[in-house]
Parts: structure tokens; C-alpha cells; sequence
């Protein structure tokens, strides 16, 4: 199976199968190597590399993975889901126009044009049919404008909050 | 479970002769696909680099578990037809492995002509959508096509519509289908991805539209974009017409393998019964039992050593119909029972085969014919012990089977004796030919003979007399007519099978299409009137 | 004369002060903020107390709460740890009118050092060395021209900071009007006084530090030096003892002029005199720091005193009961401070939850952690997860294990700099014994990660096994197909 892992920054791209005997075939761009791993007593992992074994400690969190040896210290790999991952060549032009889910009322605005944003920040807060929503940043940008103020009604579809390149 | 003992001597003459002549002619075939699969014009492949699309063989190696096995079928479509300039008919079908879930894919190729469909391309989809109902096997669809080749309109229009009743079909038995839209759906091509449970569209390039620009502006005179009429947002957003939008081709097919890794679990009518053994004997050996010329006889046997596991085989009724061998052996771990000609089939190989069909489906052990015959017997002697009437209880007892049935024509398939060892008529869930193979009604040489008399005798009747060299002359004619219309690469060229198969990828072949007829129920056999 | 003592500190201070208080025979109680109420210090406390605030750090700073928190207690003394209102001369004050003992020194010390131009100006007077300087007080009128003829390189530093913030070293003296403008505003900005004063700037400096303890009898003695010299930005990383930069005549000097320092001072309680050393020997005061520090821990690995028991101590009334000659360095001891910022980029500062918590042991390694497994690290609070101490009988043996013992350390969840600190500790420089304070930004590039190939794979390889979802899509391929391989006909 295919899967994403960036570490420190810098991606790769995994193509994991399945061998006899707990043993896995693994590569990622010119490499290849042999794994298999199995748990000691103390809470480590002995993961054995193309016959090479080495005691690591390994704790998992959410979408991200870490790992310590004695030989790397303490690295997080961060696991990429490819399905949600925009391809990012196209990502921005969808995704600067946020729009109304719905017609309704803004009740808070918590940004300015020029400022700039970070992804998931929450930019404007809208009411329709008595329920709260808060848009959020789709992606690290700067608003370039913001449509309507605190009280303004608006219809479906309009555009709310325009962003542009950070 | 016995070991076939083997007879075979690699260092005997014939078997060194076979050898070397099959070598080449499976040589010659494996070249023939690498260069129908593989090459393409340049500028074809700079036209869909430009668009910023993948070749439809990179899309499948980014859609298939990697690790797994692919078996395509009917490669080699359409290579004797359209002046060979149409490469599998524009379409890529065959059997894989994605998240985890055998399935059925159907892939456009966009770098020939813009992947446009000639007649043969929706018979070979039409096909592959009824492997699909046969085996209920879920199906997915890389969409991207440019619409009917306007030159074979009335073949695609004929042949299309029943792509469409399969895909309804299959929706009704609940099977699912996924389509991935890359290119464009265009025409009645807009009704795949509808007719799927699942659509996803790569937005910039993908578009579904019953007409296109050039259409839309000749009906109504209004002007637009391909995605202004049809593309990813309109559809994704406004239309509902399609599920998910994709940014890239790379996204859309994870999409697809998320989808396929919440199908409901297969449900099994039958699973392995035994770890897989590789045979005892080398595979390899078969190209020198085999004789390049389909009229010299061999023993099956030694073809069934080279393909069962272990080359283990219990044989049913040794003694009794010997020209046809029939017993139980293990493929990759599944139980099958094997039918195989060796020679004519006569009154007794032909009850006996009756009686082996009815015998597996009453244990629901799957079926593989081997099929090597020159047809059934003939003569005055063989009329009066009913012949006639064996061969018809024979094609009796197939249709009334029920348990799947897998063909493989190993040398030669001639005459009835083609249809009672499950043709195509008779509804393999897949069947194969070796490339050495010669099928028709009769041998070549048999026809060239029966048609250069008739020719004969008709100039005769004119009134004009050949002479030797005229007649050899007449005779080689029809001989190499005879001949090419009997090999193996024109019937699969016209869809006579899903694909030819080099002989030792026969072994894998069969495994891969076991594990896949086993996603659909065995029904109770009922057979019609057997005339005893 | 007291029996409980209220801890106004958190993290490893906090629980390294209880550590000695429990040994004492002393009660103990700690005041926390919720977000620490899990935290080791606070579970291993006799008593504790909550305090409460707009942000969890205000909530440390309120002195009016911890007085309080003292009443509603019944400690009778108080040790303000490091940070927070250690240095807080109005809150040493407001726990003496309440009648609880302050655990460190005078207020009125702690006055005087902590305005770094009067404190400047004092040891001047009475004849230790200073760095040639131009302070502005003296004639706001002169000041720039005063400072210009200094020479360059100098270093503006502004009056009411400390801690190495808002300084600006300028060798250019064109700029110098422009620097002094910019220095002023952020003076004013991060402590609320525009005041400055220029000092000439040491090329290579070196920064060492004298460990002082005084008793409220007039006896004071030191415990000898500390260099720490390996900092990023003014912020130390790793500390040792003794000086691998001084001669003993030298040691004898500094160590010396600190203690002189401190007795003209009448201090009392645990201090440090910071000094810059130049590569020609020389010798400046930086700056007093009136409380116990961060490396504590170097001078008692070294000295086997517990600085913190004769902080206590003093506190108590007790003389120090030993003089000078008492005070002997045996061996090597060097510190590494574990900080929760990722140095791969730009040392920025990195959160997450404690995973994984598997700290170091073994001879000569002490670590002094103020966390636990399952606790959250947010940037509220200083990054500083905790401090790594190895001693060895030479330099060389206390680098060794230092280095072991930071490979493994083991913490999961967030990034650290023990990777980076092992590089600093491996580089030619820091080993000669050679590094100033400017050696982590003049080696930035040979000290960046490396990690080979081999490394990456065993970390990919790691990571998939505790992939639950890759594993299962891996295993959900039919046996057959798997044995088939990619098998194509």
C-alpha cells in the first residue's frame, strides 16, 4: 500500500507489501529495504531493518508518529491522508472565496484586510435558523477583503471573506 | 492425492523442436502486447502529457495494491481489425486487487485518437461488465474518453447500449461501481459514471456532458467551455451528478481506493481448501510438449502436471472414455475438477464427461476445461452407438451447470467438440486461448481442402479445367485465408475470448479468476432433457 | 525556627526545592495554577494551593495570592525558585511586612542588582573590574558622544532589562544614533524604561559566572565558577564546571572579585556575580543575579554541597559552618538544558503532549525534570522540559556521558534540542574547550541535523509499525494475491 510521511519537512512517498513470516517490503524512491518488528517487555519495539535490529521507543498521536533510537534521537513522522490532501497545484484558486453555506446574518467578524491568517483560523462567525457558524481559513493566506459587517444579512453563495497569497 | 507421474524425456528431439518453435511464438506474442500496451506516437503521448493527464497504465499502477497481481483480459482486442491502429480497442479491462478488494477495471485509453470508441470497444466493455455480473464483482471505471469514432457510429450505438443495461444490471443486483472521471464522458459515455454509485471528477479536465461545445452550440447556438457545460464544480456542486471532486488525476484515484476500502466485505461461495503447492514439475516443459502444429497429439496429462499444485491429480473413470481425462486437482489451493481432451471425443468420453459435470456441480467444485479437440467422431458405426446423442447430453449437462466454469484452449479447438468443452457460447466466467492455438468449425487445411474443391468444381462448371499449378496455386490461397482466420490472434482480436495467455501465466490465470467467481452464489443445478 | 515552607515555583524547581525541603524534615506546600495541578511537584507536596489568574503565568506573578496562599497555609517561609518573583524586590517585601521569611536575599540587594546601571556603577566604586562605558544617566546631555568614543564594537544595553533582551551589539559607529533610537524604543516597550547604557563589546566573549552564598552573620563564601558560555539568542543551553577557559590564578581572581563583589554588598542568601571574559584574559562585570539558577546543579555535582539546603539554612539564621577552604571541586559536571523548541527551524518553540517520558540514569547523570507522561507542554511557560547533569572525573569522561545520557533520554510527543545539543556537545570547538558565547550562530551550519539514510529508514520502518491503518490495509490483500505478487500476464 501506498503511504505519505513527511519528516522534519521532507516527504516520502512509501509503497508498503506484505512478505511471508511478519516481514513487510518497503521503498520509497530509490530505496528499499526489509522490516519487521515486534515489542519487548520494556515497552520498545525491536525493529529489525534489513537484519539489522535496533531497541527504538515509539508513541503514536493523531496523525503523527514518533520515534526515538539511540542512533536518530526523537523524530515525528506525520502520516498524510492522500484522499483529504488537496493535490496542492489547484488547492488555492478553489478555496479563496469563502462563501455562505447558507443565507443569514453575521454576528462577529475576527479579522481586517491585509492581515494575515494561518489555516483553521476562524475568520468570520454567521447565524442562520438559529445556528452559530464560524469560517475558518481553509489555508495560510491574507484576508483581501472582508464582504459584510457585524449585522449584515446575506444570500447563498455570497462571498463573505476573500483571501489571497500570504 | 497421487503425483502424475510424467513421461516426458526435455532431452527428446520432439520435445526439444516444440520447444524452441513455442518459445518463438510465445516470444513473438509477449511482443505483440508490450508493443500494443507500451507504444505509442510521441506526439500521442505529448497531447496527453500537455493536458496534464496521466498514460492509463500509470493511473492503474497508482489505483492497484501494490504487491498484487493484475490480470488483464483481451489485451490484444481489435489487433487484426481497424488496420491494427486501435490498440486493444482504446480500452484496458481486466481483473486487480485495490484496497484490499478484488475488482473489475475498466480504463479509457486517451493516447490513441483520443481514446474514441470504435465497435469493438463497448463489445469489450460489454463483456467485461458481464464477467462482472457473472461473478458479482464490483467495477470501476477510469473515464476518458473522446465519445464514438464518428466513422463507426452504428456499431458503437448497437454495441454501447447494452454497456449501459450491464451497468444497470449490476447496480440492481447490488454490485457496486466507482467511476473516475479524467477526461471527458461525453454522449451516451456521460451515462458511466451516472450509472455508478460512486463518481469522482478531476476538476480542469474531467467533464460529463450528454453533448459537448461543438453540439451544444449546433442545437442551441449557445457557447460555452467543456467545464462551463459539464465540468468538476457544476457537477460536485450544483447538478449532484458526480460525488467528489478531485484537484489531480492523484487525488481522484485515492479517492476511489477510499471508496473501495468501505465496500461491504466479500462473501465467499467457496475458499481455498489447501495452502497453494507450486507444481512439481516445471511449467516451463510445457512449451516443449506442446507441438507449434495443432495437429500432432499430446498426453493433457503432462499439461495438468505443469499447471495443478504439486502436480497432485486424482483421475476419475481412468480406464473408461480415454480420450477424454477427467479428476479433481488443487489450483493455488482451490479444488477443481479438469476436463481434458486428448484425441476425438467418442460416445463414452462424451457420457463421461456428462456424468464428471454433474458430479462437480453436485459437490460445487469449480470446472477448468483444457481444451484440445478436433471435434466429436464421425462415421456410420459411431452414428448407430448414438454419438449424435452423447454429444448432445454433453452440451446438456454444461448448460445446466452451475458452478463456474473456466476454459483454456491449450492447441486446438475445432468443430462441437468446441462448444462441449464450454466455448464461448457456454459461459465460461472467463475463457483463454495459447497463442499457438487454431479454432474454427474445421481445421485449416480441412477447409482449404473443402473449399478449393467446391472452387474447382464450380470453374469446372464454367467450363474451364485448372491445371497443378493452378490448383496449388487456388489451394495455398484459400489455405492462408483458412489459416489466419483460424489462429488464435484473430478470434481474440474479435472478443472470441478474454485474452490469450502465455501457457505458463495459465497457472496464475486461473487462480486469480477462482478467487474472483467466488463472489457470486452457486445455484442448485437443474438440468433440461438428457437424450439417454 | 520554621517548619513549612510554601514552594512559588513550578515544573523541575519546583519539585528539586521540595526534594531538599522533604530531606529537611520540612513541611512542604506548593502554590499552582490549575494547569499544573497533575504536575509532579504539586502531587509529591504535603499541601497545595491553587492560584488563580487572567493567564496561568499571571497567576504566578500575584503576590497578594501567595501572600495569602503563605496565611491560609500557615508557611511560615516562602522560596520564590527562579523566574517568576524570584528577583521581585516589592514581593520580598510584602512576605516581610506579613511576617514570612523570604528564602533569599535582602530586598534591598536585591534593589540595588537588580537596576543594572546602579548596580554597574557600585561595583565600579569599589574598584572591580568594568566593562569601559557610557551610561546615559550620567549625562543624558553627552551620552551618545560618550558612547561613541568608546570605540567600537559596542553593546547598548538598556537599563531595566536583563537576561540578555534588548541588547544591540553595534560595530559600525555610523549606526550608532540610529541603534541607540531603536534600543530606547524597545527598552521602553519590553520593560517599561527607555534608560540605556553602552558598554564596549568583548569579541569572543566568554560568559562565567560565580556561585555566592552568604549567611546573615557577615560570612560569605563561593562556590567557585560556572561557564556558560554555549547560548542561542542570550539563552544558555549548556553549562559547566569548572571553566575549561581559565588558569588557576585566573579562577582564583574572578572567583575572588565575585565574593567582593557580594561582601560589599552585605548579601545574604544564594547569589551569582555573571561576568564577561574576553580572549585576552580580562575580566568584566556583567551583572548580579540575586536568586538561586537555572545550573545550580553543576556547582553541586562538583562541590557536593545542596545549594538549595544552605539557602534554607541562611534562611534559618544558621552561620555557614564552613569557610572557604571547604570548598573543593572534585571532577567535571556539565548541564544540558532540554528545551521543547525545535531546531531544525529556527528553534521554534514546539508543543504537544508527553508520549513518552524515559529519562536518562546511570553513573554520574542526574536529571532534575519537572514533568510527566501524559502532560500537556503548551507556550504558556518557559520551554524548558528539563535539565540533564553529568558529572566525570575529567572533562573529556563528563562530555562522554553527557552524550549518552541525552541519546537516551527519551521524550515522544513534542521536539526537543537533545539531538542539537549532542551535535554542540561533539563539535571540535565546545571539546578544545574553546567555545564563546557567539560559537551556536558562527556554527549554525555545521551544526544542523544529519540524518543518514539508514536513519530514515529505520524511522519509516518504526513509524509503519505503529501505522494501525496502513498495517491493516496491507493485511486486508488476500493471501493469494500476495503470494502472486505483481504478477502480470
Amino acid at each position: 500500500m501506498r503511504r505519505r510521511y513527511v519528516i522534519n519537512g521532507k516527504v516520502h512517498d512509501l509503497v508498503v507489501t506484505r512478505g511471508a513470516n511478519g516481514v513487510f517490503h518497503v521503498s520509497h524512491g530509490e530505496r528499499k529495504f526489509e522490516m519487521q518488528g515486534k515489542t519487548l517487555p520494556d515497552g520498545r519495539w525491536r525493529v529489525t531493518v534489513d537484519q539489522r535490529p535496533q531497541a527504538v521507543w515509539i508513541a503514536a498521536q493523531g496523525d503523527s508518529r514518533f520515534v526515538h533510537s539511540a542512533a536518530t534521537g526523537a523524530l515525528e513522522v506525520e502520516v498524510i491522508d492522500l484522499s483529504a490532501a488537496s493535490g496542492g497545484d489547484r488547492a488555492g484558486a478553489a478555496s479563496d472565496l469563502l462563501q455562505a453555506p447558507m443565507p443569514g446574518t453575521v454576528i462577529a467578524v475576527h479579522v481586517a484586510a491585509g492581515d494575515a491568517v494561518h489555516t483553521g483560523q476562524p475568520l468570520i462567525v454567521i447565524e442562520s435558523m438559529k445556528l452559530e457558524t464560524t469560517l475558518t481559513a481553509p489555508r495560510d493566506a491574507r484576508v483581501k477583503t472582508v464582504h459584510f459587517a457585524v449585522g449584515n444579512t446575506f444570500a447563498l453563495k455570497s462571498t463573505l471573506v476573500t483571501l489571497q497569497d500570504p | 492425492m497421487k503425483r502424475i507421474d510424467s513421461r516426458i524425456d526435455t532431452a527428446f528431439e520432439a520435445f526439444r523442436r516444440n520447444h524452441q518453435a513455442m518459445s518463438a511464438i510465445v516470444a513473438n506474442f509477449r511482443e505483440r502486447m508490450e508493443i500494443t500496451r507500451h507504444q505509442r506516437p510521441p506526439h500521442e503521448i505529448k497531447r496527453v502529457r500537455a493536458q496534464g493527464k496521466l498514460l492509463v497504465r500509470e493511473r492503474l499502477d497508482l489505483l492497484l495494491d501494490p504487491g498484487t497481481p493484475f490480470l488483464e483480459f483481451s489485451a490484444l482486442a481489435a489487433c487484426e481489425d481497424y488496420n491494427g491502429e486501435v490498440p486493444g480497442a482504446n480500452v484496458v479491462t481486466g481483473l486487480g486487487v485495490v484496497s484490499g478488494r478484488e475488482v473489475l477495471i475498466h480504463a479509457d485509453d486517451s493516447s490513441v485518437k483520443g481514446g474514441v470508441w470504435y465497435t469493438l470497444t463497448p463489445r469489450k466493455l460489454a463483456r467485461l461488465l458481464d464477467i462482472a455480473l457473472e461473478n458479482q464483482l464490483p467495477v470501476l471505471h477510469l473515464c476518458d474518453s473522446g465519445g464514438a469514432f464518428l466513422e463507426e457510429l452504428s456499431g458503437v450505438y448497437i454495441e454501447g447500449g447494452r454497456v449501459f443495461r450491464n451497468q444497470c444490471l449490476l447496480s440492481k443486483a447490488g454490485v457496486p461501481q466507482v467511476a473516475m472521471v479524467f477526461g471527458n464522458c461525453t454522449a451516451g459515455g456521460a451515462y458511466i459514471p451516472a450509472l455508478c454509485d460512486y463518481s469522482i471528477i478531476v476538476r480542469g479536465t474531467g467533464g460529463v456532458f450528454l453533448g459537448g461545445p461543438p453540439l451544444v452550440k449546433a442545437a442551441t447556438g449557445e457557447e460555452h467551455t467543456a467545464d462551463e457545460i459539464g465540468g468538476c464544480d457544476l457537477h460536485t456542486q450544483v447538478s449532484g451528478t458526480v460525488d467528489y471532486p478531485a484537484d489531480n488525476e492523484a487525488h481522484a484515484i485515492a479517492i476511489c481506493r477510499e471508496i473501495v476500502a468501505q465496500f461491504k466485505p466479500a462473501t465467499k461461495s467457496y475458499l481455498p481448501e489447501r495452502d497453494a503447492e507450486p507444481p512439481y514439475y516445471d511449467p516451463d516443459e510445457m512449451l516443449g510438449i506442446v507441438s507449434p502444429d495443432h495437429r500432432v497429439q499430446f498426453d493433457q496429462r503432462e499439461l495438468i502436471a505443469r499447471i495443478v499444485d504439486g502436480s497432485r491429480f486424482h483421475e476419475y473413470q481412468p480406464a473408461y472414455g480415454t480420450t477424454l481425462i477427467c479428476g479433481y486437482a488443487y489450483i493455488w489451493g482451490y479444488r477443481v475438477g479438469i476436463l481434458a481432451n486428448n484425441g476425438v471425443l467418442f460416445s463414452d468420453s462424451s457420457k463421461k464427461a456428462a456424468h464428471f459435470i454433474s458430479l462437480c456441480n453436485q459437490n460445487r467444485t469449480p470446472l477448468v476445461f483444457l481444451q484440445n479437440t478436433t471435434g466429436y467422431m464421425i462415421g456410420r458405426n459411431y452414428e448407430m452407438e448414438g454419438i449424435t446423442k452423447d454429444g448432445a447430453k454433453m452440451l446438456m449437462a454444461q448448460a445446466g451447470s452451475e458452478v463456474p466454469k473456466f476454459t483454456v484452449i491449450t492447441s486446438a479447438a475445432f468443430g462441437a467438440g468446441y462448444y462441449g468443452m464450454c466455448g464461448r457460447a457456454w459461459d465460461p466466467r472467463m475463457i483463454w486461448a495459447w497463442p499457438n492455438v487454431h479454432m474454427g468449425v474445421m481445421g485449416p487445411d480441412q477447409a482449404a481442402n473443402t473449399l478449393a474443391d467446391v472452387k474447382i468444381a464450380q470453374l469446372r462448371r464454367k467450363g474451364h479445367t485448372p491445371d497443378e499449378a493452378e490448383m496449388a496455386q487456388l489451394r495455398q490461397r484459400v489455405y492462408e485465408k483458412a489459416e489466419r482466420e483460424s489462429n488464435a490472434y484473430f478470434a481474440t482480436s474479435r472478443l472470441w475470448d478474454d485474452g490469450l495467455l502465455a501457457p505458463t501465466d495459465t497457472r496464475n490465470a486461473l487462480g486469480m479468476a477462482l478467487s474472483a467467481a467466488a463472489h457470486a452464489p452457486i445455484a442448485d443445478p437443474h438440468y433440461g432433457i438428457f437424450r439417454f | 525556627m520554621f517548619q513549612k515552607v510554601l514552594i512559588a515555583n513550578r515544573g523541575e524547581i519546583a519539585l528539586r526545592i521540595l526534594h531538599t525541603l522533604k530531606g529537611m524534615g520540612l513541611a512542604t506546600v506548593v502554590a499552582h495554577h490549575a494547569v499544573d495541578a497533575d504536575s509532579p511537584a504539586v502531587l509529591e507536596a504535603d499541601e497545595s494551593v491553587e492560584l488563580h489568574g487572567l493567564t496561568s503565568v499571571a497567576a504566578y506573578l500575584d503576590i497578594a495570592q501567595l501572600v495569602e496562599a503563605c496565611r491560609r497555609s500557615g508557611a511560615q517561609a516562602l522560596h520564590p525558585g527562579y523566574g517568576f518573583l524570584s528577583e521581585n524586590a516589592a514581593f520580598a517585601r510584602a512576605l516581610e511586612a506579613a511576617g514570612i521569611v523570604f528564602i533569599g536575599p535582602r530586598p534591598d540587594s536585591i534593589e540595588l542588582m537588580g537596576d543594572k546601571v546602579r548596580a554597574r556603577s557600585f561595583v565600579a566604586q569599589r574598584g572591580f573590574p568594568v566593562a569601559p562605558s557610557a551610561i546615559e544617566d550620567d549625562d543624558p546631555a553627552s551620552f551618545v558622544e560618550r558612547a561613541r568614543a568608546l570605540g567600537a564594537p559596542l553593546l547598548i544595553k538598556p537599563s531595566a532589562g536583563g537576561g540578555g533582551k534588548g541588547m544591540r551589539i553595534v560595530r559600525d559607529l555610523a549606526v550608532l544614533d540610529r541603534e541607540i533610537e531603536t534600543a530606547r524604543r524597545e527598552g521602553k516597550r519590553y520593560f517599561g524604561d527607555g534608560r540605556l547604557f553602552v558598554e564596549r563589546y568583548v569579541e569572543r566573549p566568554r560568559h562565567i559566572e560565580v556561585q555566592v552564598m552568604g549567611d546573615a552573620h557577615g560570612q560569605l563564601v563561593h562556590f567557585w565558577e560556572r561557564e556558560c558560555s554555549v547560548q542561542r539568542r542570550f539563552q544558555k543551553i549548556i553549562e559547566e564546571t569548572p571553566s575549561p577557559a581559565l588558569s588557576t590564578v585566573q579562577r582564583h581572581d574572578i572567583c575572588e572579585a565575585a565574593a567582593g563583589i557580594a561582601r560589599a554588598a552585605n548579601y545574604r542568601g544564594a547569589g551569582t556575580v555573571e561576568f564577561i571574559y574576553g580572549a585576552g584574559g580580562e575580566f568584566y562585570f556583567l551583572e548580579m543575579n540575586t536568586r538561586l539558577q537555572v545550573e545550580h546543579p553543576v556547582t553541586e555535582m562538583v562541590t557536593g554541597f545542596d545549594l538549595v539546603r544552605e539557602q534554607v539554612r541562611v534562611a534559618q539564621g544558621e552561620p555557614l559552618g564552613y569557610t572557604q577552604a571547604d570548598i573543593v571541586q572534585l571532577g567535571h559536571a556539565i548541564e544540558c538544558r532540554l528545551y521543547a523548541e525545535d531546531a531544525e527551524h529556527d528553534f521554534r518553540p514546539s508543543t504537544g503532549d508527553i508520549l513518552c517520558w524515559r529519562p536518562p540514569s546511570g553513573p554520574g547523570v542526574r536529571v532534575d525534570a519537572g514533568v510527566r507522561e501524559g502532560q500537556a507542554v503548551t507556550a504558556a511557560f518557559d520551554p524548558m522540559i528539563a535539565k540533564i547533569i553529568c558529572h566525570g572525573n575529567t572533562r573529556a569522561q563528563a562530555i562522554e556521558r553527557a552524550i549518552l545520557a541525552l541519546e537516551q533520554s527519551v521524550l515522544l510527543g513534542l521536539t526537543t534540542n537533545a539531538r542539537y545539543i549532542t551535535r554542540v556537545l561533539r563539535h571540535a570547538e565546545f571539546r578544545a574547550g574553546q567555545a564563546d558565547t557567539g560559537m551556536l550562530a558562527r556554527c549554525a551550519d555545521e551544526l544542523r541535523e544529519s540524518l543518514t539514510p539508514d536513519d530514515i529508514d529505520l524511522v519509516l520502518a518504526s513509524a509503519v509499525l505503529a501505522d494501525r491503518e496502513l498495517l491493516r490495509a496491507v493485511h486486508s490483500i488476500p493471501a493469494m494475491h500476495a503470494a502472486m505478487g505483481p504478477w502480470r500476464n
